[in-house]
């Protein structure tokens, strides 16, 4: 253990020697400072959090996430390219440690700098919300500043009902045209009745139509009782032409046919976060709170199954739950120190660094691998003329690309930025999750080929001339 | 009256007496360099076999580019063989724990330019896992065994290339290896720092401890090496002791004090009647620049002036030295005793003030007699550069030098710096 703190301890010296650390502070202070005054907000506190939180908090991510791949690849291939690391190799260290230190020496240097830009985003973001109205203070003070808990609809499992209509849409194929059933491309039958499934389950039909939804709250009960709670929702149109158009909508809230039910008509846009306020104890003793919406429009609107309807309820402060976010985007410092650091165990810096920001372009473009994960093929769908037969290199990318997805999906799916600017709260458990997901099993993944690669390096193969 | 007429005591004789235990087998061993298709480039090793055994100091040869240093980054596991098998302590030069028992001071500085001296060696001391309080103690001693402890804030990157070889060789010594592995120590020493680099050599020797050396500098060699390797284009060309390698059988030299014209005629008269004119050669000897650079150097500390550099180095650091316990007069032996194994042992059979000049004639020519004779005599090993005859004054004066040497090698109070005790035999 003495040998990794001393390797991180030297990682650390060096950033400081070099004034990366003090030039990284000055650029992460500069943002936080100078962003909101670059980018006037429109006065609400919606605005505000938009610039002094979200954008913000978004660029000191992008920063220290770059500046973290560079030291990282930096810190490993300079070492071995300057010699260095032929000392510390020659010592009684394994490479494994030698990594390591160097992983956790990157992980301080984040953590300090990290923490030193989250306080002084917190301080920016609590001076400026005093220059707000009253009543975007009060907003601010119920919606944002807080940490709200989130009650979700629980994931329907479609499949043994896709199943079945698949089946059912090929027996009745046969009964009609027997031939035509041996011409059917299953692939696209399957997309078709899964969108068909779907739909079932999201849309509410038009005319006033009406579709409920049962929640359930948090167990302690009495922590919610006479608080204001809130329906987020966002919805589209099932017609492509409708964008922007709005709905009048009517939402139920409580059991229809009792005291406490309550209507609330409103007009409301498509594919727009809205939050509606619930009357405080509409929900039954067991924490169960119905939910109804009557779409009064001519148009079927679409509730998408992930986070199109969730009920918002109080739950902590924002202290707590902004340091809960620091820790995650924290996790995915890690893991871009990691790719950093098994490119430089292999590569020479410059390569170790294009590399890496390769890797890290591959995980941003994840929209491109999905939609050939979903056609089957890198050669794009033709929806009309029926998709192309796979040809022999699709066998072997989208097998990766379905392995990349996976990989990326487990890293996005901890977005504490977007749950901090909507004041939503992140749970203990996420963290723990995303430090599993993320911390021991992407890092540690990384961890385990950076190690295997940087162990099978000669190291004295460079030579320089002093 | 000074006498040179000995055989060394080797290592190789030493092993005679005691089981040899191998610190380090190679067998076989070869390196080739790829490309990045994988073909052949160069074959910087080749097929090559050595031993080296406890206590030695062992020595590799040859020209730049000749695999000298491959093979010492091989033995480091830096680098990975081609072919062939190579052990350090009976393990992989890749094992982990076994390298708690290695130094290396390689060719170069690799440092961190941005630590500091202090910092330098209490890093390296925790790659060691040695304790804070350790880590001080030694950083201590080899500061100031290095001569510098007046610079410990300076960073290394401000270090001149002398001072960077003082640190590193600093850092090679912090875990009190058993098997030193130093590649062109004295490279960018001055002669006091090269001086003092081999005495430290031979005093970690002294002590038991296992030195590859690594140089193309002869001299350097010559002067603390117990056995070489000689490399040439990969492969081993000669190897073996030194009085192996370097002495000449069928030729004698003795050493005395300056002979008056009398007796050098009545020597020669006998040479000649032996061996005939032509094969006698006669000189005067002059002292290697070394020792005549050193003495120069030491009046002028004596007279405390000032330097901004590194200093001399000054004790051998307490951890290193061991037998602390041993007494000082015994410890002067054993260094001295590795001091002369390659050169002739000097007699002193003279009285410091007292110079009874008839008896020594007499003395002489009865030796001379002894040694001109048909029998097999004993030969010497060749000093280093222009030993022949050498005055008594001057045998004195560097015997005394060496001892002072050695005394603050060594650390222990010595007689001879009141100048009231004679230099051991």
């Amino acid at each position: 253990m003495k040998g990794i703190t001393a390797i991180a301890w030297v990682t650390l010296k060096a950033a400081f020697h070099f004034r990366l650390f003090y030039l990284l502070l000055f650029l992460l202070l500069l943002t936080v400072g100078a962003l909101p005054l670059v980018i006037k907000h429109d006065g609400s506190a919606q605005g505000l959090i938009q610039i002094t939180l979200t954008y913000t908090l978004g660029f000191v991510t992008v920063l220290l996430g770059f500046a973290t791949l560079w030291i990282a690849c930096g810190t490993l291939a300079k070492d071995i390219e300057d010699c260095q690391m032929q000392m510390i190799v020659v010592k009684p260290v394994s490479r494994a440690q030698i990594w390591l230190g160097k992983w956790l020496g990157i992980m301080g240097l984040n953590a300090v700098l990290l923490s030193l830009a989250g306080c002084s985003i917190y301080g920016m973001l609590h001076f400026r919300a005093k220059s707000l109205p009253l009543d975007q203070q009060a907003y601010l003070r119920d919606k944002v500043l807080v940490a709200r808990g989130v009650s979700k609809l629980p994931i329907e499992d479609f499949q043994e009902e896709m199943d079945l209509a698949i089946e059912e849409r090929i027996k009745e194929t046969i009964r009609r045209d027997p031939e035509a059933a041996l011409r059917m491309d299953m692939d696209f039958l399957r997309q078709q009745v899964t969108t068909e499934v779907r739909a079932f389950y999201e849309q509410v039909s038009p005319n006033g139509a009406g579709k409920g939804w049962p929640f359930q709250l948090t167990s302690d009960v009495d922590s919610i009782r006479d608080k204001t709670l809130f329906i987020r929702t966002k919805f589209n149109s099932a017609q492509l032409s409708d964008e922007g158009k709005v709905f009048n909508l009517v939402w139920g809230i409580g059991v229809p046919q009792t005291p406490e039910y309550v209507e609330r008509p409103m007009d409301l846009t498509e594919d727009t976060y809205h939050e509606i306020p619930i009357p405080p104890n509409s929900f039954d003793d067991q924490g169960r709170l119905m939910i109804t919406c009557f779409n009064m429009s001519e148009t079927a609107i679409l509730f998408p199954l992930d986070g199109g309807i969730e009920i918002l309820y109080p739950k902590g402060g924002f202290a707590m739950n902004f340091v809960k976010g620091l820790l995650m985007i924290l996790l995915w410092m890690g893991l871009f120190a990691a790719i950093g650091l098994m490119t430089a165990g292999a590569l020479s810096f410059p390569v170790a660094s294009f590399t890496a920001l390769a890797i890290l372009f591959i995980g941003l473009s994840s929209g491109v691998m999905s939609t050939a994960v979903e056609d089957g093929t890198i050669f794009g769908y033709n929806h009309e003329q029926g998709a192309p037969k796979a040809r022999w290199i699709d066998y072997l990318v989208i097998p990766m690309f379905r392995f990349f997805l996976y990989l990326i999906q487990a890293v996005r799916v901890f977005s504490p930025i977007d749950s901090l600017s909507l004041g939503q709260e992140i749970p203990a458990l996420q963290v723990g999750q995303a430090f599993l997901q993320v911390g021991v099993g992407l890092c540690g993944g990384l961890a385990l080929v950076g190690i295997f690669l940087f162990q099978r390096r000669e190291l004295a193969t460079v030579q320089v001339v002093q | 009256m000074t006498t040179a007429v000995s055989t060394p005591e080797t290592a190789e004789n030493k092993q005679d007496q005691n089981p040899v235990e191998n610190i380090v087998s190679v067998r076989g061993l070869t390196k080739v360099f790829r490309d990045f298709w994988g073909r052949p480039k160069a074959r910087a090793v080749n097929d090559v076999d050595f031993d080296v055994r406890k206590g030695e100091v062992f020595g590799l040869l040859g020209p730049n580019g000749s695999g000298k240093s491959t093979t010492v980054k091989m033995l480091l596991g830096l680098l990975y063989p081609t072919k062939g098998h190579l052990e350090v302590f009976g393990h992989s030069p890749r094992h982990v724990a076994t390298k708690a028992r290695i130094g290396y001071l390689p060719e170069e500085s690799y440092l961190y330019k941005y630590l500091d001296a202090a910092e330098t060696l209490d890093f390296f001391g925790s790659l060691f896992q040695l304790n804070k309080k350790e880590r001080e103690q030694r950083t201590e001693q080899l500061l100031e065994m290095v001569g510098l402890s007046q610079v410990r804030s300076r960073v290394v990157g401000e270090f001149s290339k002398g001072m960077q070889r003082r640190i590193g060789l600093a850092q090679a010594l912090i875990n009190d290896p058993d098997l030193v592995i130093l590649d062109e120590p004295t490279s960018g020493l001055d002669p006091i720092g090269c001086r003092e680099v081999k005495d430290l050599i031979l005093a970690l020797a002294a002590r038991g401890k296992t030195v590859i050396l690594s140089s193309h500098l002869l001299a350097d060699v010559e002067d603390v090496c117990d056995r070489v390797v000689i490399y040439y284009g990969g492969r081993i060309q000669a190897q073996g002791t030194l009085n192996e390698l370097l002495a000449k059988p069928d030729t004698s030299r003795i050493t005395t004090p300056l002979l008056t014209k009398d007796v050098m005629q009545r020597v020669l008269d006998i040479l000649r009647k032996e061996i005939g004119e032509e094969k006698i050669k006669v000189d005067v000897p002059t002292q290697n620049l070394e020792n005549y650079f050193l003495n120069v150097v030491e009046q002028a500390r004596e007279k405390e002036e000032m330097t901004s550099g590194a200093t001399s180095g000054s004790r051998v650091a307490e951890y290193l030295r061991g037998d602390a316990d041993m007494p000082s007069a015994k410890r002067q032996e054993k260094v001295l005793e590795r001091l002369t194994l390659s050169e002739p042992v000097e007699i002193d059979e003279s009285i410091p003030g007292e110079e009874p000049l008839a008896e020594e004639e007499k003395v002489l020519v009865e030796k001379l007699e002894q040694l001109t004779r048909p029998e097999p005599v004993q030969t010497t090993a060749a000093e280093p550069a222009g030993s022949g005859v050498q005055t008594p004054e001057q045998s004195r004066g560097e015997l005394k030098a060496a001892d002072e040497k050695l005394s603050s090698l060594l650390g222990g109070s010595n007689g001879d710096k009141t100048g009231n005790s004679e230099p051991k035999e």
